[in-house]
């Protein structure tokens, strides 16, 4: 067993599907002079007409496939929460002439991994596998999308499993914590909505609504892949058109009004036994496509990266001891932007936690940061992105999400030169608009009677 | 980064196993003069003792940067558990005393992602950063194997860090509570049976000067295994640690380490916990086995193929039969855990419906290991998962870090980075007989604690 001294753990997990953390990880497509097999993005065009970002890289014999379409969780019909999710999970039960263990049996016997999963816009998938592999691994791909079976008998026991996995998510207490912010900060709107569903959305889905969804969702809007690996572009298309061309053209798709989160301060009572309270905490924040987004992004790393330099690790952990991790992390996309925070201490230690807190924020809104303090910030997060994306999934996944934001392949650079020209005049005045803790929106779960967390 | 989209690829990647290189396997590609395949392996060792291992990847200009210390928890003393966790916290905080740069603005300057494990076996603090910083991070570690000032209150703070640390990781888990006790059951006499990070009572009496006591037996070159993954040469890392690990004195012995002996288990253990946090009833089994360090040749290749077969993944025979097949569990899988150095386990875990009857589950169990014991496996079995595990392994070594662990994790227990690096092909000379004396031998009833975690309504009705 080991014990980690500060894992980041904001409990973001697949819980919540908070899908822009684009901040943590950025793509560049060359920085310093480039190794032998540098690792240039070619676009292209399959004949059939899906567009595909491919990295060759030769270096390991293995093949890293992604590919997102419009069509998340958002297209969950009403009442029905959390079906899009249980439909990624029945892709691989069986498909084409393979039942359910057939295509488990042949898919282990290739040694490939093959996933699907949703965001609230996107649907998504992976493949990873040995190059010689490839052709083998993308049929059972390409079947699993084209020609699932989706059972009454596989659809059951995935329901029951699914609905285990929400329950034990729920008694994570920040991850339970995290959820309730959202059903809070978002009442009313699509956002508030779990990815997963709840027990409750989960139980009254039969098996018929998930074949009727999948012929409405799995389908080619705005298909994108990515592909990372030892494969040149020529084999790529045709690996792309083998998985995709047989798939619908697709129906229109949700669109959702942006909204802003609002200051508000909720208090839960903790299930029984919990004995700890945890707090989830966020101020808005500028949105993806305003020219202080990058200045926030500096601002979030200096309060909240988690890192002991950071103010709100300094001031909660390192000089009081209050809790083990605080970290801060800007959630943003074409709907909302928010920075969003977790803590977690003993019972009767969350008040003086929060203040703390809320001094830190204050003053930075009062003062903006240091210099130095700025400084680091850019060096840090220019620093971050590329350590991220050492690995061939890890670059595929990237470039995917790059893509699902509406940014291109190179963002990295925008990114970069954008965060360098951040200046200390930039930090003091979006400090000054953004970080003041008159705008916290706070949810605190401890201890106690009133309305339970569910 | 992102959720959804990290689980479709990271959690792929993430089949956490023998990571190894495959170097052989690899085409041949353009790369500058010296650079090695993705994954060559060159170790070499410093005058003061201090082994250094480079694997090189050339692929991204990055490299990942690991220390491991052979001090674990099997080190903390009788009544302080948790004191080689502490102290892997205070090493944060070792220039914090009138230096002119604290370690955490050292790091955050370099623009580097660090962090430090502890384990029952070993110690690991690793930087990632961009390959023109390795300098900067071997020059910091350097420092920090040199020389450690704390003052009283900085330990008395990062006492109560911990405590919050075990509090919101541990205690607020039925399910991680749970597997405490099983290790504390599943070991008799060695100290396994603590967990790293020490029981509550005993943290909250940590002394800064055992603190110390244990950096100075511990911390020292001759204990210690560098490892260096990413875009440098051997040469290249030879001339950086020339600059900075080799000034370090080598005048002092590695610390003797207290080796305790499990003994042959003869009765089998029970452990009931009943917890209304626990969502849904849960099964746990564990088996007292040897570890790749401790085992006879293939004796532990064997147990990692057998857990394959046995619960790794939905083609298992514990997942068709009790999740396919009778529905008895929601979900089930085993793991084969042969990284320590004295003993290792083969671990069973199952998640029940609320409905369901724990003992039900645990008998099908046990009819699925006595079939495998009477009819041993089949030839499509072994060979799927050997493929399984061989691709699993060429995946790993995409991830930098992962290899990176591997050998510093083994070399930390006394392996050696050839016994690492012939992974692939041990794992390949098992035979079906091998893994069916395996099976005869450590799946017995004598050498298992089975373990129920009840919520306490399930608990009431069942009675």
């Amino acid at each position: 067993m080991t014990v980690s001294k500060h894992s980041f753990k904001l409990g973001l997990g697949s819980l919540l599907c908070v899908r822009s953390l684009i901040l943590i990880v950025m793509f560049c497509l060359s920085w310093h002079s480039p190794p032998a097999e540098a690792r240039t993005v070619q676009k292209l065009v399959t004949p059939s007409g899906v567009s595909v970002w491919l990295v060759e890289d030769h270096g390991i014999p293995i093949v890293a496939l992604g590919f997102a379409f419009r069509g998340g969780s958002l297209e969950d019909p009403p009442g029905k929460a959390g079906l899009g999710h249980l439909l990624a999970n029945m892709l691989d039960e069986g498909a084409g002439a393979f039942d359910a263990d057939a295509f488990k049996d042949r898919l282990e016997a290739l040694g490939s991994q093959l996933t699907f999963s949703i965001s609230r816009l996107a649907f998504s998938g992976g493949l990873v596998t040995l190059s010689k592999h490839l052709d083998a691994s993308a049929e059972l791909f390409g079947l699993a999308l084209q020609d699932p079976h989706l059972r009454e008998a596989d659809f059951e026991r995935t329901k029951q499993q699914e609905m285990a996995s929400v329950a034990f998510e729920n008694r994570d207490p920040e991850r339970a914590a995290i959820r309730a912010f959202y059903e809070t900060a978002f009442a009313g709107h699509p956002y508030a909505l779990p990815v997963k569903g709840s027990a409750a959305t989960l139980e009254k889905l039969s098996a018929q609504d998930v074949r009727s969804h999948r012929e409405r969702l799995i389908a080619k809007n705005q298909l994108h892949v990515v592909i990372v690996g030892a494969i040149d572009a020529a084999k790529a298309g045709k690996i792309v058109d083998t998985i995709f061309s047989g798939l619908p053209a697709g129906t229109a798709r949700t669109v959702v009004s942006p909204i802003a989160l609002k200051p508000m301060m909720t208090v839960l009572a903790a299930p029984p036994g919990q004995g700890l309270e945890t707090a989830v905490f966020a101020l808005p924040m500028p949105g993806l496509d305003d020219r202080d987004f990058f200045t926030a992004l500096a601002l979030n790393h200096i309060a909240g990266s988690g890192n002991f330099d950071a103010r709100l690790t300094s001031e909660l952990r390192v000089k009081r001891g209050l809790t083990y991790s605080i970290a801060t992390q800007i959630a943003a996309d074409s709907v909302s932007s928010f920075a969003l925070g977790v803590v977690s201490t003993k019972p009767g230690k969350m008040d003086e936690a929060l203040a703390a807190a809320r001094m830190v924020f204050s003053n930075l809104q009062a003062d903006g940061p240091e210099l130095k303090e700025l400084e680091n910030a850019k060096s840090g997060l220019n620093g971050a992105y590329l350590l991220g994306l050492d690995t061939s999934a890890k670059l595929a996944d990237h470039l995917l999400g790059l893509w699902i934001d509406g940014l291109d392949a190179d963002y990295g650079e925008t990114r970069k030169t954008s965060l360098s020209q951040v200046q200390k005049a930039d930090a003091d005045r979006v400090a000054r608009k953004f970080l003041d803790p008159k705008d916290l929106n706070v949810l605190i779960v401890r201890p106690g009677t009133g309305a339970e967390v569910r | 980064m992102r959720a959804s989209d990290q689980k479709t690829f990271a959690s792929v990647a993430a089949a956490c196993f023998l990571v190894t290189l495959l170097a052989t396997a690899l085409p041949s590609t353009v790369r500058a003069q010296d650079e090695a395949p993705v994954g060559e392996v060159t170790s070499f060792t410093l005058d003061n003792g201090l082994q250094i291992v480079v694997i090189e990847d050339h692929r991204v200009p990055v490299v990942t940067h690991m220390v491991w210390y052979k001090i674990g928890s099997i080190d903390d003393p009788q009544g302080a558990s948790g004191l080689a966790h502490l102290l892997e916290h205070l090493m944060f905080k070792s220039f914090d005393a009138g230096a002119e740069e604290s370690f955490a603005q050292i790091m955050s300057r370099l623009g580097a992602i660090d962090n430090a494990t502890t384990g029952a076996d070993s110690t690991n603090y690793f930087q990632r950063v961009a390959k023109e910083r390795l300098i900067d991070v071997m020059a910091v570690e350097t420092r920090r194997m040199s020389g450690l000032t704390l003052k009283e209150d900085q330990v008395l703070i990062e006492r109560d860090v911990v405590r919050e640390e075990r509090r919101s990781i541990f205690e607020s888990d039925p399910i991680k509570l749970m597997a405490e006790q099983m290790m504390a059951a599943l070991y008799q006499n060695h100290s396994y049976r603590r967990p790293p990070i020490g029981w509550s009572h005993e943290i909250s009496t940590l002394k800064l000067e055992d603190a110390l006591s244990a950096y100075k037996s511990f911390y020292i070159p001759a204990n210690a295994v560098v490892v260096i993954a990413g875009d440098v040469t051997p040469s290249y890392v030879r001339e950086l640690a020339a600059q900075t690990y080799a000034t370090i004195k080598g005048d002092r012995q590695p610390p003797h380490r207290l080796v305790t002996v499990e003994p042959e288990p003869i009765a089998s253990r029970r452990v009931d916990m009943v917890d209304d946090r626990a969502p849904q009833p849960a099964l746990f089994r564990s088996y007292l086995t040897p570890s790749y360090r401790s085992a006879a040749p293939l004796q532990a290749e064997s147990l990692e193929v057998l857990a394959t077969i046995l619960g790794e993944g939905e083609t298992s025979r514990l997942h068709r039969a009790l999740v396919i097949g009778e529905k008895l569990a929601l979900g089930i899988g085993s793991r084969y855990f042969g990284e320590g150095r004295d003993s290792g386990r083969v671990a069973i875990f199952a998640i029940v419906p609320a409905t369901g009857d724990l003992q039900n589950v645990e008998q099908r169990i046990d009819r699925v290991i006595d079939d495998l014991l009477g009819a041993g496996i089949t030839d499509d079995e072994l060979a799927r998962a050997k493929a399984a595990i061989e691709a699993r392994l060429i995946i790993a070594s995409d991830n930098q870090k992962k290899l990176a662990t591997r050998y510093g994790e083994a070399l930390a227990v006394g392996r050696t980075v050839e016994e690492v690096t012939d992974a692939p092909n041990r794992l390949a000379q098992v035979t079906k007989a091998d893994i069916e004396t395996a099976a005869r031998t450590f799946l017995a009833k004598q050498r298992s604690v089975t373990g129920f975690l009840t919520p306490a309504k399930t608990k009431e009705s069942a009675r």
